[in-house]
């Protein structure tokens, strides 16, 4: 059983290079496959991590936030139902451009944003199959070398302070 | 917060909570609007006919790179109206730091400070508090009148002793102040985390060096 991150009350705050690569490569496998428009793989809290294709003027890192924001609240409609556990999946038909959401693992999703020229049965066969493959990657203990200096130290710290005040006066 | 290793993408949330029409929109606003594009995403409202949020309001801002680390800051507000109580909730989900904007007028103390029990109840709901999470708090609309003193309006709501900035955040006035102060206290809140675990492995026998250590992400 994965034990807390101790960063966060929640279970995972970070993503190893490994990690992410192999994610990233299965993306990449799944969206070949489904000829999708675009994926966008992110977390609950609605932090987008890393998307797959481009929809021309949309800013994927709103939309990583408005789906999981979306989740979130099902998850609260599910709970005013009486039911124990959220929905592990969402779709959404448009009237091109179809959307269909899953949950990999507690803590991210995985979105799908597809035309007619793909079956719903297609879409939701080879997500699954990838969802299966990602949860283990991101469960399973990885070995990893962290730069302890290299990642929030003094140095980033005034780095901030200058960038911001650079950016907002 | 979410670490990226591989794009050494750092992303932290804050999220601006406060009773209803406190000025919650308008401190995102005047920092969408004062911030280049190029450091910015663009700016989502969830809002109903009547012109209030009914959900949240979402922006990115995305500071340059140093020593290949990228930070980035995703800020939310709350509905401030009692009935979307279950948005609030969901919003703070994960939240790395909070900036409380209060009302400053005479008649809404009260409002106030039962957004600000909502505040920690849904806070303890995620598992932290307002005595463990990075918090500021804005008062804001000090331009108007009759307002609460700054020393009322701390006895009332600042019992944890957190930093305070006055604002009239419609004319942009103790806006960037909040967010600098807030973003301040998040970073050093991470990295005394990342301290704690870095030692915690540490003393688990995991091996580390001056520099470098090698953890074990379970």
């Amino acid at each position: 059983m994965r034990t807390p991150d101790p960063l966060t009350k929640h279970k995972q705050s970070l993503l190893s290079e490994e990690q992410y690569y192999q994610i990233s490569n299965e993306l990449d496998l799944l969206k070949g496959k489904l000829k999708a428009t675009l994926l966008v793989f992110g977390d609950m809290n609605g932090q987008l991590i890393t998307h797959k294709g481009e929809i021309p003027g949309i800013d994927i890192t709103v939309l990583a936030a408005l789906i999981a924001s979306d989740f979130s609240a099902t998850t609260e409609i599910a709970k005013l139902l009486g039911k124990e556990n959220q929905f592990r999946l969402h779709f959404h038909e448009g009237t091109q451009q179809h959307l269909y959401i899953s949950s990999v693992g507690e803590e991210f999703f995985l979105a799908v944003v597809f035309d007619s020229s793909v079956t719903l049965g297609m879409v939701r066969i080879f997500t699954a199959k990838s969802i299966t493959k990602i949860t283990r990657l991101i469960e399973t203990s990885v070995e990893k070398a962290v730069q302890a200096s290299n990642i929030v130290d003094a140095e980033f710290k005034t780095f901030i302070e200058e960038d911001l005040n650079k950016i907002l006066g | 917060m979410f670490i990226n290793w591989a794009l050494q993408e750092i992303t932290m949330k804050i999220v601006y909570y406060g009773p209803a029409l406190s000025g919650k929109t308008t401190n995102l606003e005047y920092i969408y609007n004062r911030i280049a594009p190029s450091h910015r995403g663009e700016m989502v409202t969830l809002r109903t006919r009547e012109d209030r949020t009914i959900f949240f309001d979402f922006m990115q801002i995305e500071l340059g790179t140093i020593g290949g680390k990228k930070p980035k800051f995703s800020l939310y507000t709350v509905p401030g109206q009692d009935y979307y109580a279950s948005s609030r909730k969901i919003i703070l989900k994960g939240a790395d730091g909070i900036v409380f904007v209060a009302d400053s007028q005479w008649q809404r103390l009260n409002e106030n400070i039962e957004s600000m029990l909502s505040l920690e109840q849904n806070l303890i709901a995620d598992g932290q508090s307002l005595g463990n999470i990075p918090w500021v708090l804005q008062y804001n609309k000090r331009d108007l009148s009759p307002v609460h003193s700054i020393a009322t309006l701390q006895e009332k709501l600042n019992f944890n002793q957190v930093p305070y900035v006055e604002a009239v955040a419609v004319q942009g006035k103790g806006v960037v102040e909040t967010l600098k102060t807030i973003i301040n206290l998040v970073v050093s809140d991470i990295e005394q985390k990342l301290k704690i675990m870095l030692q915690g492995r540490d003393k688990n026998g995991i091996q580390s060096r001056k520099n470098t250590c090698t953890a074990k992400i379970d």
